[in-house]
């Protein structure tokens, strides 16, 4: 496929994307904003172009030709957040960063820019001799390579190179400075010093980062043009993002895809240039693109461990000399009410269903007869009683009437149970999480700390319904064995031996001697 | 335990002393057996279809399953070991009566 047509084509088919690979030859194109992003290709070139003095794209592309103001920077790296995961090659092509890149822009020129805006609309109405401006000092060089305090006053902010226009009356002395080098009354000498340092240090290990960035792409790319990612390996990462795909445009996921292929290309290549820098080859391209062999750039992220308490809204408990660690949000569950929840629940759960069993004998014939079913409708209450209560039984009605009591006993559960625990929840919540009522909701939307509350509440409800279904059985079990037990040959057989050896079945201490 | 009613009917046997008995209808034991065994399936459906509370306090939140996960007793060892002896029980205590009907 020819890079110039990779997006002119029409969209692949989502199930292609992981069977075929999208190039012929240097994946690591495709770190280039224009080779996966063609939809804003007039707009992108033209701020390129405007970057340098070079006529072309392609001149860019292959020699170090582009100065680019503070604004503009501002606008590659917005470019690169919006359509890359990484840094476009194509922009900064050389090492002239502004400084101002790297300052602390609201603590020092936001405050002064302002100052500098209100002051020249006070100015206006005065000549241009008149106009005043900000106090401040700034170096003024001598031949010699020393330097001397001048008193200045700032008098305009350009925006799009963030520095500040300052005049010497004295020496008649107009330039545009940094704001680094423009000392404020105000300004602690120490501390704009302190932060010239730091910016200097910022752009240093920036421009390793770059300088590496350019190795990689102008040399190593060029020598290990074979690496791509697998199909298995292209399958797996769609696996791992969760995500159906088929609900995004094809070309955002293509180009997703692309950069994935491209920066998996990168991360092999650093790698490669990181373990092998004492490599006479290696070292000679290390110097010739000046990055330094132990420069930050060549190393590697790691993640270090960290404990709960350096995360953000983590607070540290100790208690008891046991260092108990909750989250800002789980703190809520300490609240007497949540601590109280699980006896609460237990009342709760005692009053509703607890007095209810889905297997019952002998029956309360009184309650049948109230579920109104179209069995016993038109039996009397005596004649019911000796049918379901009265041995031999008969066992259609026996059978029709746990039947009956199995379906009382889903309703207790499905309505009074649930919908108490449900009153009661929304209770205890509604004031003390946030969330938005009468939308859709999915799961990922609720606050975590309630989220869990729920999971805990739902581990509670199955375990209380596992217990009651044991309990049936178990009574349902003892039902037959009272009957059979009775049989003094049952007594040696097989089933009984089973019953009383069993680990899994719980009999009470009483029936087990009697057997 | 239970009544199951089955109808034994006199048969005359020419010029003989003695009577002759047939079942006139056999019980079905398979089908009592079955019916007693779909109570613990019916049971077990009782708790099916019960609502989970993220549920009802969220009407509108999307769930996977929006009920309780009933007891599974094909993979739980304790569950299955009741139910497998209530099996045998009924088919244990059936024995006598399909003894008897044998007899006849």
């Amino acid at each position: 496929m020819a890079h110039g047509s990779l997006l002119k084509e029409k969209p692949l088919p989502l199930e292609l994307l992981t069977v075929r690979s999208f190039y012929d030859d240097t994946p690591y194109r495709h770190l280039q904003m224009l080779v996966v992003n063609q939809d804003i290709r007039e707009w992108y070139s033209k701020f390129i172009l405007k970057t340098q003095s070079v006529k072309t794209y392609s001149q860019i592309v292959h020699q170090d030709l582009q100065s680019m103001t503070f604004a503009d920077c501002k606008i590659a790296i917005d470019f690169s957040r919006h359509h890359l995961t990484h840094l476009d090659p194509v922009a900064f092509r050389d090492d002239n960063l502004p400084l101002e890149l790297f300052l602390d822009y609201d603590k020092w020129i936001r405050g002064l820019a302002k100052s500098v805006k209100n002051l020249q609309v006070d100015n206006e109405l005065r000549e241009a001799d008149e106009a005043e401006g900000l106090e401040a000092k700034t170096h003024y060089y001598l031949k010699g390579g020393t330097k001397k305090p001048i008193d200045v006053q700032v008098l305009d902010f350009d925006p799009f190179k963030a520095r500040f226009l300052v005049k010497n009356a004295e020496m008649n002395i107009k330039t545009w400075r940094s704001r680094l080098y423009v000392c404020l009354k105000e300004d602690k000498a120490q501390e704009l010093e302190a932060h010239r340092q730091e910016v200097m240090r910022r752009k240093a290990d920036t421009l390793q980062y770059l300088r590496l960035h350019r190795l990689i792409n102008d040399e190593m790319t060029k020598r290990y043009n074979y690496l791509k990612l697998s199909n298995s390996v292209l399958q797996k990462i769609q696996s791992k993002l969760a995500l159906d795909l088929r609900r995004y445009s094809p070309d955002s996921v293509r180009k997703i895809i692309l950069q994935i292929e491209g920066l998996y290309v990168f991360a092999v290549l650093k790698s490669t240039v990181s373990s092998q820098r004492t490599d006479p080859f290696i070292k000679g391209l290390l110097l010739k693109y000046k990055v330094s062999p132990d420069s930050p750039a060549l190393s590697y992220y790691k993640p270090q461990h960290r404990e709960k308490s350096h995360l953000q809204g983590i607070s540290d408990y100790n208690m008891k000399g046991i260092k108990i660690e909750l989250d800002h949000n789980s703190l809520l569950l300490m609240d007497e009410k949540y601590i109280k929840l699980p006896i609460f629940l237990n009342s709760l759960t005692a009053r509703t269903i607890g007095a209810h069993k889905l297997f019952r004998y002998p029956f309360d014939v009184n309650l049948l007869l109230a579920q109104n079913s179209v069995e016993f409708r038109k039996t009397k209450k005596a004649e019911l009683q000796a049918q379901i209560n009265t041995f031999p039984l008969h066992h259609d009605k026996f059978v029709q009437a746990q039947k009956i009591m199995s379906k009382y006993f889903h309703q207790i559960a499905k309505y009074r149970w649930c919908e108490s625990i449900q009153k009661e929840i929304w209770g205890f919540v509604k004031d003390d999480f946030n969330f938005v009522l009468g939308q859709d909701l999915q799961e990922e939307q609720i606050d975590p700390v309630l989220l869990r509350l729920f999971y805990q509440l739902k581990l509670y409800m199955q375990t209380v319904i596992f217990d009651h279904f044991e309990a049936a059985l178990r009574d349902y079990m003892r039902f037959l064995l009272s009957f059979i037990i009775r049989d003094s040959e049952m007594k040696e057989s097989k089933i009984v031996e089973d019953i009383r050896y069993n680990q899994w079945i719980r009999l009470s201490l009483k029936e087990s001697t009697k057997m | 335990m239970i009544l199951i009613a089955t109808q034994i009917d006199d048969v005359d046997v020419p010029n003989k002393m003695f009577k002759k008995q047939k079942v006139a209808t056999r019980p079905e034991l398979s089908t009592v057996h079955k019916d007693l065994f779909s109570i613990i399936l019916n049971m077990h459906g009782a708790l099916q279809q019960i609502d989970r509370i993220d549920g009802l306090v969220f009407p509108l939140l999307q769930l996977e399953d929006p009920h309780l996960l009933v007891p599974d007793v094909k993979h739980n060892e304790k569950l299955s070991h009741y139910v497998r002896i209530v099996d045998q029980l009924i088919e244990q205590s059936l024995k006598s009566t399909k003894r008897e009907l044998q007899n006849i």
